[in-house]
């Protein structure tokens, strides 16, 4: 070989070894962002806790930084970092401070999706938490974690946070709640001895005190409300850790204080599993539940019939893209409203694109156990003239939910959108008539 | 032969400079590549939507792609770092977004610039109810139960003591004149002081002359305040002393050298804690020798659960020295350190680093439930007493102030 090949050889070698290199480093940039990002700028030039420039530091690497510096520095080992990624999604999710977006532990979000299904454990009933009226929530109140960066109910209510309250919207038929009495539209006062933070009663103490300032109470009676409430406050639960405390387990035992109309009464009640009911006919009434499997068992009902009713009542979690199948096999082609949101965005349509030709004769029983999907389904057609309301004012929640699993086993609803109808004028509810 | 041999060998040689531009960020930080990285390169996905980067990616995407209102993504972000750092379950460690990262910082310094007095309102503008005696207020000759009626030839009288707080307050090094009705004077007089650093004091003593007793409010840990406790003791003990209070109620802690520094008052040479770290890493904390002072008579320590860090230290280790009586309720339970880091954008983590063991005293962190209820933890005292709220407590009188009254009635009982 002569000593120019040689060289050159020895030249192309090192070229090849130094582009080996970088190539290395790239792939690596990319193996880590791997699925995480589009594009996203590479960690190793722009290490959060070095000091980059950059003041807006994408969310994933301020992600992926963080947790490195938790589990290099924290006081013990950080054993499962899938915690630690579903911890930043219940920071995310409370932080919307809406009632209807939660956070559910693995046993909470399990016995949820499960209800969806039909099978409730717990005492058996689907859970609200209304705010009250026209107020702002607090964007911690909804959730249950320690201190540090969720509130407490003392801190919340000290901030003049509105706390949310916990509603009962559905007793399952034949369940262990339906037996102690407990009704829709129940508040939870108090759980296993524990009151549930609660802005009324705070705002009524601080009418107390400002009696006691000008004079207007003498201190004994103030000292002893003050210390009550002191009392109450300092076991107080988070409607979150209330609905867990209601919907999960069975065997065991919970005593809850319920508040109807500023009523107290205190109820003990034997957790137990209970079904509520599946697709079924009596006579030519359909209890129609939108869990999985709905649409089908639906179409072989609907077979050879003419007029239908739906009873549409104990229905307040269904799934609205079941419901939309349903509304396909009973509705004839068209638009029946939007999906609407608050964003700067065209909102899109409830529509039926391969609908039925001989729409059905249909009625709808409907109550205030009528809500989400259900409520849905029933506005879509009444508000098209497509099907007759009966019974009485529905739940008034129209909210379509995303319902999202973490690898953990824990999740969270997602509101992402309402519904609104649009009003023929022949429909029923252009009369202004639900009854 | 020969060629192919070398080509392999080349290949390798490539292939080697390869892994080492791949691991160059681990390598960085002195680590080896983790084998999530290494398996990766060689396309092994290691299950699906697994890594908790992903999982965090796509639901942050997610919520502001999906959310049915506008979504603020640098504030989700934030509210996303606070979550991660909750989800340890440690109310100590938690994420700082800038805004609270700078207030934050802001109270650890906890100076302000004034005159050294502190003030309550009169009818007349201001009334003098304490003047610290290492502020320059003390120096220029203003004392306890003056009346200032004006600042900078201006009458306040009739003012909120806000506003003449506000007025007195300035940047370091310049005067304020002040318009003073001393007690005695039926005259006003004036006073300029110049503005400086001042430091709160933190151990304010009194000598309760109907027990004999002296009480020892120590309010937080900071430099002076091993010094002003022994200045202040020393004024106490030029009394006839049957016992000593010291109230450590509300006291959040601060340095811990300056409570390792006032217990060489009480043992010598003796651990005071033992800090364990990551990986079982060990500090610890002895007193001083030849420190002692001579303590002829009973001392109790007050607790509540706002005593916490170093008055925690502070207490335990009396207590588990046999030096004082501890009365009260039990005390926080923080029995941990914390390390700051700041982050690019003027946020900060406040990480717990390593936490902390008293000589005797099992540990005594606290431990609450999701909904930050208490549930174990702080430190127990010898006598448990509720603060009486029935009586109007006015802290540090042992008329109404419950805790201070049996603080004292064990004094006498140990003075028999």
């Amino acid at each position: 070989m002569s000593e120019a090949k040689q060289s050159v050889l020895a030249a192309t070698g090192v070229v090849a070894c130094a582009a080996a290199v970088l190539m290395g480093a790239a792939t690596r940039s990319r193996t880590d962002l791997g699925g995480a990002g589009n594009g996203l700028p590479a960690y190793a030039n722009q290490r959060l806790l070095a000091s980059a420039e950059s003041k807006d530091v994408p969310a994933a690497d301020y992600f992926y930084e963080l947790s490195e510096k938790l589990k290099k520095e924290y006081v013990e080992p950080v054993a499962n970092d899938q915690k630690l990624a579903s911890g930043a999604v219940r920071g995310m999710v409370t932080s919307l401070g809406d009632p209807k977006s939660l956070f559910m532990g693995k046993e909470e979000f399990a016995a949820y999706l499960n209800a969806r299904q039909g099978s409730y454990e717990g005492i058996g009933v689907d859970i609200a938490l209304v705010m009250p009226s026209g107020q702002k929530q607090s964007p911690k109140a909804s959730t249950s974690e320690t201190e540090s960066n969720e509130a407490s109910a003392e801190e919340a209510l000290a901030l003049g946070f509105k706390i949310p309250r916990v509603m009962i919207t559905n007793v399952v038929p034949g369940s262990p709640a339906e037996k102690a009495g407990v009704k829709v539209g129940d508040f939870v006062y108090s759980v296993d001895g524990r009151w549930i933070a609660n802005t009324s009663e705070v705002e009524t103490f601080r009418k107390t005190q400002k009696a006691f300032l000008d004079k207007k109470m003498d201190r004994e009676e103030y000292n002893k409300i003050y210390k009550a409430l002191r009392k109450k406050m300092d076991r107080a639960l988070m409607p979150a850790k209330v609905i867990e405390k209601l919907i999960v387990g069975t065997g065991s035992s919970v005593e809850v204080v319920w508040d109807r109309a500023n009523n107290h009464r205190t109820t003990v009640i034997a957790k137990a599993k209970v079904d509520a009911p599946a697709l079924r006919m009596e006579g030519s009434t359909i209890h129609l539940p939108f869990t999985a499997g709905s649409a089908k068992s639906l179409q072989k009902s609907l077979e050879g019939k003419s007029s239908v009713t739906f009873d549409l009542r104990h229905n307040v979690n269904g799934d609205f893209n079941v419901m939309r199948e349903c509304l396909a096999l009973v509705a004839p082609s068209g638009k029946y409203g939007t999906l609407s949101t608050d964003k700067k965005e065209k909102p899109s349509l409830l529509a039926i694109e391969k609908g039925v030709s001989n729409p059905l004769q249909i009625t709808l029983l409907v109550d205030q156990t009528t809500g989400g999907a259900a409520e849905i389904f029933a506005l879509a057609l009444s508000s098209k003239a497509r099907a007759k309301l009966s019974g009485s004012p529905m739940a008034g929640d129209r909210a379509i939910r995303q319902v999202v699993q973490l690898p953990d086993g824990t999740g969270y609803t997602l509101v992402t959108a309402v519904y609104k109808p649009e009003i023929d004028q022949n429909s029923i509810l252009a009369r202004g008539a639900t009854k | 032969m020969k060629l192919v041999s070398r080509a392999a060998l080349f290949a390798i040689l490539v292939f080697g400079f390869f892994m080492f531009g791949y691991s160059w960020r681990d390598l960085q930080s002195l680590q080896a590549p983790s084998p999530r990285a290494i398996s990766a390169l060689f396309g092994v996905k290691t299950l699906p939507n697994a890594s908790p980067e992903q999982v965090f990616q796509s639901n942050y995407g997610r919520i502001i792609a999906d959310y049915y209102k506008p979504v603020k993504p640098n504030e989700l972000k934030y509210a996303a770092m606070e979550g991660l750092m909750a989800s340890l379950g440690d109310p100590h460690t938690v994420f700082l977004p800038p805004q609270a990262a700078q207030a934050f910082q802001d109270e650890t310094r906890a100076n302000f610039f004034g005159v050294g007095a502190r003030l309550s309102q009169d009818a007349a503008g201001a009334r003098v109810a304490t003047v610290f005696e290492d502020g320059p207020a003390f120096a220029a000759g203003l004392r306890a139960g003056d009346i200032i009626t004006g600042v900078n030839g201006k009458t306040v009288g009739g003012q909120p003591i806000d506003a003449i707080v506000d007025l007195i307050k300035g940047k370091e090094g310049t005067t304020v004149k002040l318009t003073v009705l001393k007690k005695a004077a039926s005259k006003p007089s004036f006073i300029t002081i110049t503005r400086r650093r001042v430091t709160i004091p933190t151990v304010e003593g009194k000598f309760l002359a109907d027990s004999g007793v002296g009480y020892l409010s120590v309010l937080g840990f900071s430099e002076p305040t091993a010094l002003q406790f022994d200045r202040e003791l020393k004024k106490l003990e030029q009394n006839k002393l049957k016992g000593l209070v010291i109230d450590l109620r509300g006291n959040p802690g601060g340095l811990l050298e300056t409570a390792v520094e006032m217990l060489g008052r009480f043992v010598e040479e003796k651990l005071v804690v033992r800090m364990k770290f990551r990986g079982a890493q060990e500090e610890v904390a002895y007193t001083e020798r030849g420190e002692l002072h001579n303590f002829t008579y009973p001392v109790t320590v007050l607790i509540n659960e706002d005593s916490a860090s170093a008055s925690e230290i502070f207490a335990g280790c009396l207590k588990d020295y046999g030096k004082a009586t501890l009365v009260g309720t039990h005390t926080y339970g923080k029995a941990s350190v914390q390390n700051v880091f700041p982050l690019v954008d003027q946020s900060s983590a406040k990480i717990t680093i390593a936490r902390y063991f008293l000589p005797r005293t099992p540990f005594f962190g606290r431990k609450v439930d999701e909904d930050n209820v208490f549930l174990s933890g702080g430190l127990e005292p010898h006598i448990k007493v509720e603060l009486d709220l029935d009586s109007d407590p006015v802290m540090g009188d042992p008329k109404s102030d419950s805790q201070l009254k049996r603080a004292i009635e064990v004094i006498k009982q140990k003075a028999l």
